[in-house]
């Protein structure tokens, strides 16, 4: 059986069926990881020992009976900002190298209750700070389409393990595109939730009213399971929405007729590469072949969404990441004469450029003298954005653009230079300032084979409306379906 | 000392010698004594500039030394340079927020208007010690270890 063909959704099935066992399937992934992550990257730690054991024990309560959950039994694996207990947990830096939470993150305990068999935990930007997956103290990650490229990032890890067939699902986190972006430049798709509809308990926090953890997976209908596992009230994450779990159980129809689906016009306007845009237009056209009323519009405050989101995101690290000081945990300079030696010496020693970089940013952009300037200027151009969402969603029931302006870059192309990187985020970090969700789905291939992915945009928990019309998506094509030489030939 | 350090990258760079860190305690204590003597008071690192200062001239050695201090950060020389050009180009980026009106408009920190989220108020038992301890880099009898803070 090539299981690489297989959603994660079948191999459940599958297991449910007796054609495979949880264990089979899961030495069959750790054998793809060892064989494809030399040269990917994907991974920062992989638990072969733990999953195994975890699978059997996964079996043993299928085999009795237990009803778990659909996705009992199939492999995945968690970026490595989401707290698992007693296995390292490093955010990909240097300053959390040896941190074993103490706890699970609400997410991981939902996984687990579900049947989940954790894998191990996947490669990331320092602290979630990058959109390429090269700022890690554990190397870069590569894009399995073309290994001399980014897999985009910060969730880069999630989306290229998934892409190269080195797990079936991931769980990643979205604070400005990092869920949509990744899963874009790898040619699978993902989830970003609203704000609220997910716990963030134990995920390690960068920008703290923007940060979602959310799937990615090889179909939209994977991505939707994996959610309404992990979403719904949380009593301890104090922002976490007092609603259910998400329930997709309608969205499966096909039927999307009159669906209206707005286009900002403004969004394919300059700045936006011929390759991505060709696909996007082209996905627009089968989204109205399927019945869905398209109709043009202009949403020109989004062109003001990157320097609100950094003023925004970089404050709120600056101030979460103030916890780092070398004495509760992570990294500490040996022999400090006194305690302000141990905070600038371990911080100093710790943290990457990037991450040094949005700290100093974020104390700028507080600082007594610069506030109103800087950050409550862009809390008020915010509450724009935001207004000129729910306009949208007034006529709406769903807007499409691009998710990044480019196909994947290839190494060290835009490292140096870090305002061109973050100008790489343009489509995307509106949705987090607002807190709504949106689905990044391939929709096409653009300049040297790389998979380009569109992006949907909902309003907050209509996340069933966006699933729905992926799903439709995914059904009339078969881009999410093409395979890459890593991703080809997993046998069971 | 800002200027101690300074004075000793100077000399290091016009003699071409370079101060080892066996030598390095004892050379700063004599530039000390010398400023001491003829009575330089190294200025208080604070954000003077003004935000139309900051827009006409960007961020300076200053500013980013102040920034430095703020985020409890030691940068190198050349980290310093970098992120003053880089930080620069950043503001002059965000900058273009200024062309939006904003009189009439609420700040908006969070997605949703939140009001207090209150739950019971019931006792549960929280992590053993002996866990949260065990990430420490340095413990002793229970506690986290830490140099000396009080002389």
């Amino acid at each position: 059986m090539d299981f690489n063909t297989k959603t994660a959704l079948e191999l459940g099935q599958m297991i449910k069926n007796k054609e495979v066992s949880a264990v089979e399937l899961t030495k069959a992934m750790l054998d793809n990881i060892e064989k494809n992550d030399k040269d990917i990257n994907a991974y920062i730690s992989v638990d072969a020992e733990g999953a195994l054991k975890r699978a059997g024990e996964v079996q043993a309560a299928i085999d009795a009976g237990q009803e778990l959950s659909p996705l009992a039994g199939v492999p995945m694996a968690i970026k490595d900002n989401i707290c698992t207990k007693d296995t390292l947990t490093s955010c990909g830096s240097k300053m959390l190298y040896n941190f074993k939470p103490p706890y699970n993150a609400t997410v991981v305990d939902r996984l687990d209750r579900a049947g989940a068999v954790v894998l191990g935990k996947l490669n990331m930007d320092e602290f979630a700070m990058g959109g390429s997956t090269e700022t890690s103290y554990f190397g870069a990650t590569k894009n399995p389409w073309d290994i001399d490229r980014v897999p985009g990032g910060s969730s880069g890890g999630s989306a290229a393990s998934v892409a190269a067939g080195e797990c079936t699902y991931a769980l990643g986190s979205d604070t400005g595109g990092s869920i949509r972006q990744p899963c874009s430049f790898c040619g699978v798709s993902g989830i970003k939730p609203t704000y609220g509809a997910v716990s963030r308990y134990g995920l390690v926090a960068f920008a703290s009213s923007l940060d979602q953890i959310g799937p990615v997976g090889r179909d939209i209908k994977d991505c939707a399971e994996v959610l309404s596992i992990i979403s719904g009230h949380d009593a301890k994450d104090s922002t976490s929405i007092k609603r259910d779990a998400l329930d997709f159980s309608d969205c499966f129809t096909n039927d999307i007729k009159g669906m209206k689906i707005g286009v900002p016009v403004n969004y394919f306007g300059e700045g936006l590469d011929e390759d991505v845009k060709k696909p996007v237009l082209e996905a627009i056209n089968t989204l109205k072949a399927l019945g869905a009323q398209v109709e043009e519009f202009e949403m020109k405050i989004t062109d003001y969404a990157i320097p609100t989101y950094y003023v925004l995101a970089c404050a709120e690290a600056s101030s979460n990441l103030s916890r780092y000081d070398g004495i509760k945990y992570g990294y500490r300079r040996k022999d400090c004469e006194n305690l302000l030696d141990v905070y600038y010496t371990s911080r100093s020693d710790g943290f990457g450029m990037e991450v040094k970089r949005r700290i100093m940013l974020g104390s700028f952009v507080l600082s007594s003298g610069y506030y109103d300037a800087y950050y409550n200027k862009a809390l008020k151009v915010r509450r724009l954005i935001k207004n000129s969402f729910d306009d949208a969603f007034s006529k709406y029931d769903m807007i499409i653009s691009p998710v990044a302006p480019t196909v994947a870059y290839k190494i060290g192309e835009n490292s140096s230079d870090p305002l061109k990187m973050y100008l790489g985020d343009i489509y995307t970090v509106s949705i987090n300032l607002a807190g709504i969700p949106a689905v990044s789905v391939p929709c096409g291939f653009g300049a040297n084979g790389m998979p380009v992915g569109m992006q949907l945009i909902g309003n907050s928990f209509d996340e069933p409306k966006l699933v729905k019309a992926a799903y439709a998506f995914q059904q009339a094509t078969d881009f999410h379906l093409k395979h890459n030489k890593y991703s080809e030939g997993g046998k069971a | 000392m800002v200027m101690v350090e300074e004075l000793i990258r100077c000399l290091e760079q016009e003699t071409g010698i370079e101060i080892g860190d066996d030598k390095r305690e004892f050379v700063s204590s004599r530039i000390e004594a010398l400023l001491d003597y003829i009575g330089y008071v190294e200025p208080e690192l604070t954000a003077e500039k003004s935000v139309a200062d900051i827009r006409e001239t960007g961020i300076d050695d200053n500013l980013i030394k102040y920034l430095e201090e703020l985020s409890r950060l030691t940068l190198t020389k050349e980290e310093e340079d970098r992120s003053k050009t880089e930080l620069n180009k950043i503001l002059d980026y965000i900058d273009m927020l200024g062309e939006l009106d904003t009189d009439e408009v609420e700040p908006m920190s969070h997605p949703f208007a939140y009001t207090n989220n209150f739950r019971e108020d019931i006792c549960v038992p929280s992590a053993d010690r002996e866990s949260i301890l065990k990430n420490a880099p340095q413990q002793k009898d229970g506690c986290f270890k830490v140099p000396t803070t009080v002389e």
